[in-house]
């Protein structure tokens, strides 16, 4: 099982320095519904070997939350607002996003090996912290509203890989997290995305009322 | 069961009541239903404690449902007045009363469960249903405080819901009671679980360093909604670190919270002296408040009773002054201190309450914050010494004088004026929280009666 962690993980990992230098909005949501049916394999893995029927139950949420529904939601937005399908202002250049998002998975490495690995014992779980990292940084070095969520949901599914592999009973809590995804931080976050991206964006930098 | 659940009931019979595309329908039973949640709360607070399922209430909770239905209340009834003046507004009303009972029934959850995995859902569900309420006058400024929230809190509690996972790692559950009964926990993953929840709730709470999204969203957030921001939903936050905290003694936890605590003291007093917008004077203020607050969480025993009044008579007169900041935003139109000017005979009942809140939400005596830093300041002493006292004292002073000054001269600084009040019902519920702020040094004994036995 361990191998397989190593194996998914880093095909996550792979997938989101690819999403990094995508420019096209699009494709970052079909690598993040790609990545999201890895997920969902392996926690079917785990279900599957470890008997638990809660696994199970979340594997196949998360194939139909973060596989199906909200990269067609989000798709759907994009086909309505075509302007919107590239990031035009990353705060990053693609080359330095790279380099920073392979640190941040090297930073996420070393600080498993020296916070956790004592306790757990389990080697490829850096893998996952890796991850947790990668996801901040696409949110810190990308301005578009949809590639900032799924560098959130990318976080997002570092935990739950990580809390259903190493703790299989804390699924109601991570399951809750999915749904609240759902209704809230994709639909709502999209709504005020949309909004957001409608004033001129250089206009709110010189927004004096959001300084200080 | 049901009794201890009224609260719950009632916010989410007005919500769906609010479905009703009827203005006046939505603002009628969402001023009914907040007074029934007031009175449930009150009939709870005098009832005996109770643990049945998920659900959980002890003598804290009681405290956090009083003050949560208050301010629900006030907020509801002052919404209506204000909600008119918003033009061009992102939701209709019936939605905006929708939204208000659901983020309600949220913090509500939140105080009354005993899993901090579900205290945890409660509070995730609280930004999801406060968003569009922070984002309703629908400007640039205030969809951008609402992107930068739901981004930077939604992030903080990605980080709280991974501390969730090692502290069910290291204990097998997540139900509090069960883990602070719990010996032979893994002392490592547990403790970094709670530093993890810290900083997550931290977040949602305005604690340096992720404070950032605060002072925007209590700045471009209608003033009903700032009143219960920075009231209740700071608190609730801080909450879910006591709640958190209480599992297991570490001293490492208590002094990471005491230094987050202590920098946000210093962030918010250093930066409310350099402030142009009066909102956002006063959501720094609120900031210094939940860092003088979390030093006390930190300091354990009677400190938490100081902390404990720092929030609820915070809640009070913050909640007033976010009410009659909305009164001069809508009949000044300005939003800067420097263009505010003589409120004293241009709105002179507004001018006053602002006067007298300004004062309590900063700590001044007879109100009740004076006494709660008080206690938080003795046992700061006890544990730290004189010199942290003197430091603690040096920052809370900063952030009253300049928080009272910039408000003073609001209403002192001369310009040739006419009143132009308008003597509303409405203005009594400022002048009504200013009273409960005084008022809540007469609960001191009966919140460390309610507090006894949930202080470890």
């Amino acid at each position: 099982m361990d191998k397989m962690l190593l194996l998914f993980g880093s095909i996550e990992v792979l997938l989101v320095i690819f999403m990094q230098w995508q420019v096209y909005i699009k494709k970052t949501i079909i690598t993040f519904s790609i990545s999201s049916f890895f997920m969902a394999s392996f926690l079917l893995y785990i279900g599957m070997n470890t008997k638990e029927p809660v696994v199970i139950y979340v594997a196949l949420l998360t194939l139909l939350v973060r596989v199906i529904f909200i990269p067609y939601f989000m798709i759907k937005k994009l086909k309505k607002e075509k302007w919107r399908a590239r990031e035009t202002q990353p705060t990053f250049g693609i080359a330095s996003s790279i380099i920073f998002s392979i640190l941040s998975a090297v930073v996420g490495y070393f600080v498993y090996y020296v916070s956790l690995y004592d306790d757990l014992q389990i080697r490829s779980g850096a893998v996952l912290l890796s991850l947790m990292f990668q996801g901040v940084f696409l949110m810190i070095s990308k301005r578009n509203a949809f590639t900032q969520l799924v560098g959130y949901m990318i976080m997002e599914n570092s935990i739950l890989i990580f809390g259903t592999y190493f703790y299989p009973g804390l699924s109601l809590t991570i399951e809750a997290g999915v749904v609240l995804d759902l209704i809230g931080v994709v639909m709502i976050s999209s709504l005020i995305g949309r909004l957001r991206e409608n004033f001129v964006p250089d206009s709110l930098e010189n927004s004096e009322e959001l300084k200080g | 069961m049901i009794f201890y659940t009224l609260p719950l009931i009632f916010t989410l019979v007005a919500a769906t009541v609010s479905l009703i595309k009827i203005d006046k329908l939505s603002q009628y039973s969402s001023v009914l239903f907040s007074i029934l949640t007031l009175v449930s709360s009150i009939a709870i607070a005098f009832s005996q404690n109770f643990s049945h399922y998920f659900i959980y209430i002890d003598g804290a909770s009681k405290i956090m449902l009083f003050t949560i239905s208050i301010i629900y209340m006030g907020t509801t009834i002052y919404s209506i007045s204000y909600i008119k003046h918003i033009h061009n507004p992102l939701l209709k009303q019936n939605f905006y009363f929708l939204w208000l009972n659901l983020f309600t029934f949220s913090m509500l959850f939140s105080v009354m469960v005993k899993n901090l995995g579900l205290i945890w859902v409660g509070i995730e569900a609280t930004t999801i249903t406060s968003a569009l309420l922070v984002a309703i006058e629908n400007s640039k400024e205030s969809i951008e405080a609402t992107w930068r929230y739901i981004i930077i809190v939604s992030v903080g509690l990605v980080v709280s819901l991974f501390g969730n996972v090692f502290i069910f790692g290291a204990g097998g559950t997540l139900d509090f009671v069960k883990l602070a009964s719990m010996h032979g926990v893994n002392d490592k993953i547990i403790t970094l679980g709670i530093l993890m929840a810290v900083v997550g709730y931290g977040t949602k709470a305005g604690i340096f360093p992720m404070h950032s999204w605060l002072p925007d969203v209590h700045g471009k957030a209608p003033s009903p909604i700032s009143a219960i921001f920075s009231g209740v939903l700071l608190p609730v936050a801080l909450f879910g670190i006591f709640r958190t905290t209480e599992v297991y003694s570490s001293h490492i936890v208590k002094e990471f919270m005491f230094i987050l605590g202590f920098l946000t003291l210093v962030t918010a007093a250093t930066l409310s002296t350099v402030q142009k917008y009066y909102k956002r004077l006063y959501a720094y203020s609120s900031m210094e408040n939940m860092g003088i607050a979390l030093i006390g969480i930190s300091l354990g025993r009677y400190a938490i009773l100081g902390s404990v009044i720092v929030i609820v008579a915070h809640a009070f007169a913050k909640s007033a002054v976010f009410y009659l900041s909305g009164n001069i935003l809508i009949r000044t139109k300005k939003t800067r201190i420097d263009e505010v000017k003589n409120l004293f005979n241009h709105m002179p009942f507004t001018a006053y309450s602002l006067f007298f809140a300004s004062l309590a939400a900063t700590g001044a005596p007879p109100f009740a914050t004076f006494a709660g830093e008080i206690l938080i300041m003795s046992k700061l002493y006890e544990v730290y010494g004189i010199i942290s006292v003197v430091v603690f004292a040096l920052f809370a002073s900063l952030a009253f004088i300049s928080v009272n000054y910039y408000t003073g001269k609001m209403i002192f600084s001369k310009e040739e004026a006419e009143s132009n009040e308008r003597h509303m019902l409405v203005n009594l519920i400022p002048a009504m929280h200013i009273i409960l702020a005084f008022l809540t040094i007469f609960l001191i004994p009966k919140f460390n009666l309610l507090l006894a036995g949930v202080i470890r």
